[in-house]
């Protein structure tokens, strides 16, 4: 059998995305996000001392479960209301300009997103980083497609605006 | 790059930093949250570790059951004069010849700590599996060891980053030392595991009278000063007059590994550091080292006895018994990422069905037992898969003291495994017993009862939803999503059941144990 920790990191290599993507959609605040993940791992890891799942996947699924109930377990379920539409989204978004795209920086976009109202930041991390379509975000955040989009366009004018800002000083 | 790709390398990147999850996934237990929640919360019953006997109120509660809870680091740690006698392990326990410690490295700090740096080595022993030692250190040596379990001036902190989770409105992280202890022969073989101090009576005393106390922290200039005055006080007082025993079990985590043999020799060392936060390195505080160690690692084969069934033991199985099923859905039928799991309570027919002694073994600390099961051909694979047969135990005709019913802390698996319904049959194991040598050499008769675990009706909670009643009988199946890709809302399950048992001491089995020793 082989090592703990050569098993654990195929298993993380394999399923560490779809775990995000799992735990997305379920977080109820942004920095739950990293504090769940982690202990998920931590306890998967724990539990390869004295196990091999055939199904490591949904092994973790169960963990996280647990997480979230554990987490959550005595708040009352709050969901952000969806912020009414107070401008035209345009169906067709301008694109960055190449040269603010050329100087922008992942590690700072992502600093920038995390800062967003929960909604947004999933709605930003379900689209861009796991390719979900919009009609799957609306379903999976439980909120209508337009609010989808005016989430993802106002995060993504704020990145420029940021942007651009930090270009001007 | 795209303004796509630019922010999925944003997401992907960066929502989670990978290489530290998967580091900190793999560092041992950061004690010293765990200790910081239970001082504050006073009790967590849970915590099946020494952390327990911190919290009188706790340790009065589990004292009945731990008591009876051997264990072989445990032995080695109490006084030779107060234990009771294990004539197994005595004989393969050698003297460790006093070997004094020498420190060969000193953090920054702590050279006055290593000046009075003093463990003495006094017994060694190897019982095929695990190396365990004992010893005793002076009182100042012991002091970060105890206070790991009270709180003390030996404690440290940092400013809360997030970076080792917790809640966001702690203040710090609060470390107290860790140690490790390995042990390594000249070919590269390693054995490691930590040293434990024992508690007496006093020491215990010292912890009552903390445990319903809040650990006041005193800071000075932005540095903690000590996360527990009270203990200080206590502490200083005991240990300037008493020494404190340690024990040791030191394990070789290589898989597939094999026992040692003939006379083995090795350098055994101690290293004590601080944890930290991820930004910041560990906070070193001496390495030390108590030289070469030799022990015999073929003494424990004359205290080892594996005994195969001499005799026929099969008893087979009949009528119909209530067995709950939590079946996977198979993999050829999922899609993507979902996946189902079935419960169901059939009424199996168990003809057919059969178990046996396969062998026990006595070994210098612990008892194996290891049962043969076979599973009939008229049961469905995933029936045969996940059936979850179990056992309890008659010790000379009695139910053990132990609160679980079974003298053992590991067991399984709980069926074939096999998915595909090709396998038929299994070895069950049994070991890592709660009774020690000498309680098994007491006990004359083993008797085997066979057990089913099942339920019929059971709440479930969708999504924190209301609870629903759900009924298995009369064949119904309750689905669960544990992962649907497709809508990852709506499949948060949560379940109340209340398992009944059907224990078929009609079907019991009594061995004989002088056979087998």
């Amino acid at each position: 059998m082989e090592s703990r920790d050569a098993y654990f990191d195929e298993v993380y290599h394999e399923h560490a995305a779809k775990l995000k993507r799992f735990l997305v959609v379920r977080i109820r605040s942004v920095s739950d996000m990293e504090d769940i993940f982690q202990e998920v791992w931590k306890r998967f890891y724990e539990r390869m001392a004295v196990l091999r799942p055939q199904e490591p996947f949904c092994y973790l699924v169960k963990i996280a479960k647990g997480e979230l109930s554990k987490r959550y377990r005595n708040q009352s379920r709050r969901n952000e209301r969806e912020e009414p539409l107070l401008e035209t989204i345009p169906d067709e978004q301008s694109p960055f300009e190449p040269a603010l795209l050329d100087r922008m920086d992942a590690a700072q976009i992502w600093s920038i997103v995390k800062e967003e109202p929960l909604l947004s930041y999933q709605a930003f991390a379900l689209y861009y980083g796991f390719d979900q379509s919009v009609r799957q975000i609306a379903k999976a955040l439980g909120i209508s497609e337009d609010a989808v989009k005016a989430r993802l366009y106002r995060t993504r004018e704020r990145i420029r605006a940021e942007w651009k800002g930090a270009d001007e000083q | 790059m795209t303004e796509r790709e630019l922010f999925k390398e944003a997401v992907m990147q960066y929502m989670v930093d990978d290489t530290r999850v998967m580091r900190v996934s793999k560092r041992r237990k950061n004690r010293h949250v765990a200790r910081r929640i239970l001082f504050a919360a006073a009790c967590l019953l849970a915590v099946v570790c020494i952390t327990v006997v911190a919290v009188p109120s706790a340790r009065a509660a589990v004292e009945e059951w731990i008591n009876d809870w051997f264990s072989a680091r445990d032995y080695f740690g109490q006084e030779k004069s107060e234990r009771t006698d294990e004539p197994t392990i005595e004989a393969i326990t050698s003297s460790a010849n006093n070997k004094n410690v020498n420190v060969s490295s000193v953090g920054t700090g702590y050279e006055a700590y290593a000046t009075a740096f003093d463990m003495t080595l006094d017994e060694i022993a190897y019982d095929g599996t695990s190396i365990f030692l004992s010893g005793t250190m002076s009182g100042a040596t012991a002091r970060p060891f105890v206070q790991a379990y009270t709180g003390g001036d030996t404690f440290r902190a940092a400013p809360f980053d997030g970076s080792l989770g917790g809640d966001g409105s702690w203040e710090y992280y609060y470390f107290s030392c860790d140690n490790r202890v390995t042990f390594e022969t000249p070919n590269g073989k390693e054995f490691s595991g930590e040293l434990v101090p024992t508690f007496t009576p006093e020491m215990d005393e010292i912890c009552a009278a903390l445990s319903s106390e809040e650990m006041q922290d005193v800071f000075e200039n932005g540095e903690l000063v000590t996360s527990n005055p009270k203990a200080d006080r206590l502490w200083d007082a005991y240990l300037a007059n008493h020494d404190v025993r340690f024990s040791m079990q030191l394990d070789c985590y290589e898989p597939e590994a094999k026992p040692l043999s003939g006379q083995v020799t090795g350098e055994l060392s101690i290293h004590m550091r601080y944890d930290n936060v991820d930004s910041k390195d560990p906070v070193q505080v001496l390495s030390a080292s108590f030289g070469d160690i030799v022990f015999d690692a073929d003494a424990y084969q004359a205290q080892t006895q594996t005994t195969q069934a001499k005799s026929e033991t099969r008893v087979d199985f009949g009528g119909t018994h209530p067995v709950t099923i939590l079946e996977w859905q198979p993999e050829e039928e999922r899609t993507g990422d979902t996946a189902e799991v079935y419960y169901y309570t059939h009424e199996l027919d168990f003809t057919g069905a059969s178990y046996s002694l396969k062998e026990i073994s006595f070994t210098p600390t612990d008892t194996k037992i290891t049962l043969h099961i076979v599973l009939p051909e008229s049961w469905t694979a995933a029936e045969r898969c996940y059936c979850d047969l179990s056992f309890r135990f008659l010790l000379d005709g009695e139910a053990p003291e132990s609160w679980s019913g079974c003298p053992f802390n590991a067991y399984g698996p709980m069926g074939t495994a096999d998915k595909t319904g090709k396998k038929l049959e299994y070895d069950f194991e049994l070991f890592s017993s709660s009774l020690s040598p000498s309680q098994w050499a007491n006990i004359k008769t083993l008797t085997i009862l066979p057990m089913t675990t099942y339920w019929w009706d059971m709440k479930v909670a969708v999504d924190d939803g209301p609870q629903q009643d759900i009924s298995l009988r009369d064949g119904a199946v309750y689905t669960e999503i544990v992962y649907d890709s497709s809508k990852p809302n709506g499949h948060s399950t949560a379940f109340q059941t209340d398992p009944q048992y059907d224990v078929m001491s009609q079907y019991a089995l009594t061995i004989n144990l002088d056979d087998y020793r």
